[in-house]
């Protein structure tokens, strides 16, 4: 019993200490006032900045054209891929699946580094929302493949096979038989590579060039000496997106849980 | 006729080109640049260049620092907290994980922002010689705890419960189920806590740069450093050695990447 409270305790302790931090900059966000800590009353004044913030707003609108996209093509490419996997020989599996974990265990500025110095001097292009999109599908993708895959073991081979039988072509196969078995883990890979999309910084930053998305916008307000106080209602919108997201999922998967058992 | 024009194994041809061309490639690219002067002759003076910057050992004992100190406070904390889960059961079990889990999809810029802001409205300045490191290994645990938790909880609840109970019927107390049964269990989470606490602790600049105002340097600032300049070969050094971390967990993860886990554990 006094282990139990004890542990109580802890876990709220910590909790407390996590969300504090995040509580008190969106606490912050309904007040107009200048610095973070000293209440001037409640206003949606930085939420109407935020809007009028033709900079913020444009590196919003390339955060979501990037994560659309890129989580987009690489649910598209991963789901194929998974499929190919799956139906390869030992051997090549394996050596798939090891540079599959590549991107995945890589530090983030590895990464980075070796696709800036790939599109400067190889491809010699000009940075921007195309690279960033390139290099968002290549980190994003092998998330989408290890969440289609196991989905895949999962299916029963023989009703692909049962459906050639009874005359479908291979094409319609897939789209009537594996597609609609491996579906939920094509949207758990989505809104994966959607949130590492959006999340993504290091490798952002040094493929775009000078355009932004929201962390690499933010980036560069913090480490000037003035910030856009209108960054705090930002900050806010995107905890209560993410929150959504991930609420949403779980919710999803609490459900799922329960109809299996 | 032949039945299967597509066979399955081909949907994979494109993803493999995409990966050999975005990922292997350019690691190759990064062993080139390091290892080729401008003139395009072999040369170890990239090493050479940045091993004897003056400021190298410095940064390299401050990543090292920074990331064994964070690791460990991490471990520490984030130990008991995904026990304590692990025991929990049901809805309460799941909420609490999520809420725990939660900021690790919050951008990290902004919770190092956040966490700036709440020290700065406590008083604390910013960017002051003596707190730089607390400061950022502060920040390090606050950004990267959920990427301990996690794991660990993972390997927790996989525990046979029946290996507990015969230790409790074969006479161990409490504490010695914990010491020889539980914790030996979650080494492998342990591990994987550790890795992916430690790989980006010594690799970020971001929180560095926002936390210190540039004043800290660490691994990943030097790697920006170097790119901002345009000296791919020195930067190439670097991140050379950041892969060695990296190839290192790869070897010690490979049991687990069968299980699909690795950050996308929530999902």
């Amino acid at each position: 019993m006094v282990k139990k409270i004890f542990s109580n305790i802890y876990i709220w302790i910590i909790l407390l200490l996590v969300y504090a931090p995040i509580l008190w900059l969106m606490a912050f966000s309904f007040t107009s006032s200048k610095t973070i800590g000293t209440w001037t009353g409640f206003s949606l004044d930085l939420y109407v900045k935020m809007f009028q913030n033709t900079s913020m707003m444009e590196a919003l609108k390339n955060t979501l054209i990037l994560g659309i996209s890129s989580a987009v093509i690489s649910t598209f490419i991963g789901t194929f891929a998974a499929i190919g996997i799956y139906n390869m020989k030992n051997r090549s599996k394996k050596v798939v699946k090891a540079i599959n974990q590549i991107p995945i265990l890589n530090a983030d500025i590895v990464t980075a580094v070796s696709l800036m110095i790939l599109f400067v001097t190889v491809f010699n292009v000009q940075r921007g929302l195309l690279t960033a999109l390139l290099a968002h599908i290549t980190f994003c993708t092998p998330y989408v493949i290890l969440n289609v895959l196991p989905r895949l073991h999962q299916t029963n081979n023989n009703l692909y096979e049962a459906a050639l039988d009874l005359g479908a072509t291979p094409t319609q196969a897939l789209f009537k038989v594996v597609i609609p078995e491996v579906l939920p883990g094509m949207v758990s890979g989505f809104l994966l590579a959607f949130t590492l999309s959006i999340d993504d910084f290091a490798v952002t930053v040094f493929n775009i060039g000078s355009a932004n998305t929201l962390s690499t916008y933010i980036y560069k307000s913090l480490t000037k000496t003035s910030q856009p106080i209108e960054l705090r209602a930002l900050f806010t919108v995107i905890i209560i997106i993410i929150a959504t997201i991930l609420i949403f999922n779980n919710i999803k998967s609490a459900k799922k849980a329960k109809e299996m058992k | 006729m032949k039945r299967i024009a597509l066979t399955r194994k081909s949907f994979a041809y494109p993803y493999i080109i995409y990966m050999a061309i975005f990922v292997v490639f350019p690691l190759i690219l990064l062993l080139l640049n390091a290892f080729i002067s401008n003139d395009g002759e072999f040369t170890f003076s990239h090493f050479q260049k940045v091993f004897s910057e003056p400021t190298f050992i410095k940064v390299f004992w401050n990543s090292v620092k920074v990331g064994i100190l964070s690791t460990a406070v991490c471990l520490l904390i984030g130990y008991p907290v995904a026990f304590i889960l692990s025991k929990m059961k049901g809805i309460k079990g799941a909420t609490m994980l999520m809420l725990f889990i939660l900021p690790m999809w919050i951008n990290s810029l902004l919770r190092t922002q956040a966490i700036r802001a709440l020290l700065e409205s406590m008083g604390v300045v910013i960017g002051k010689e003596s707190t730089l490191m607390p400061m950022v290994v502060l920040a390090m645990v606050y950004d990267y705890l959920p990427f301990m938790i996690l794991p660990i909880y993972t390997t927790l609840t996989k525990i046979d419960n029946s290996l507990l109970e015969a230790a409790g019927d074969l006479g161990a107390n409490s504490l010695n189920c914990l010491v020889k049964v539980t914790i030996p269990l979650s080494v492998p989470g342990v591990i994987s806590g550790i890795l992916m606490v430690f790989l980006p602790s010594i690799s970020t600049f971001a929180i560095t740069d926002i936390l210190t105002g540039g004043k800290f340097v660490l691994f990943g600032n030097m790697i920006d450093e170097y790119v901002t300049k345009s000296n791919y070969g020195r930067a190439s050094v670097l991140s050379l050695m950041l892969l060695i971390f990296v190839a290192l967990s790869l070897i010690l993860d490979r049991d687990k990447s069968e299980q699909g886990k690795a950050g996308g554990g929530l999902w």
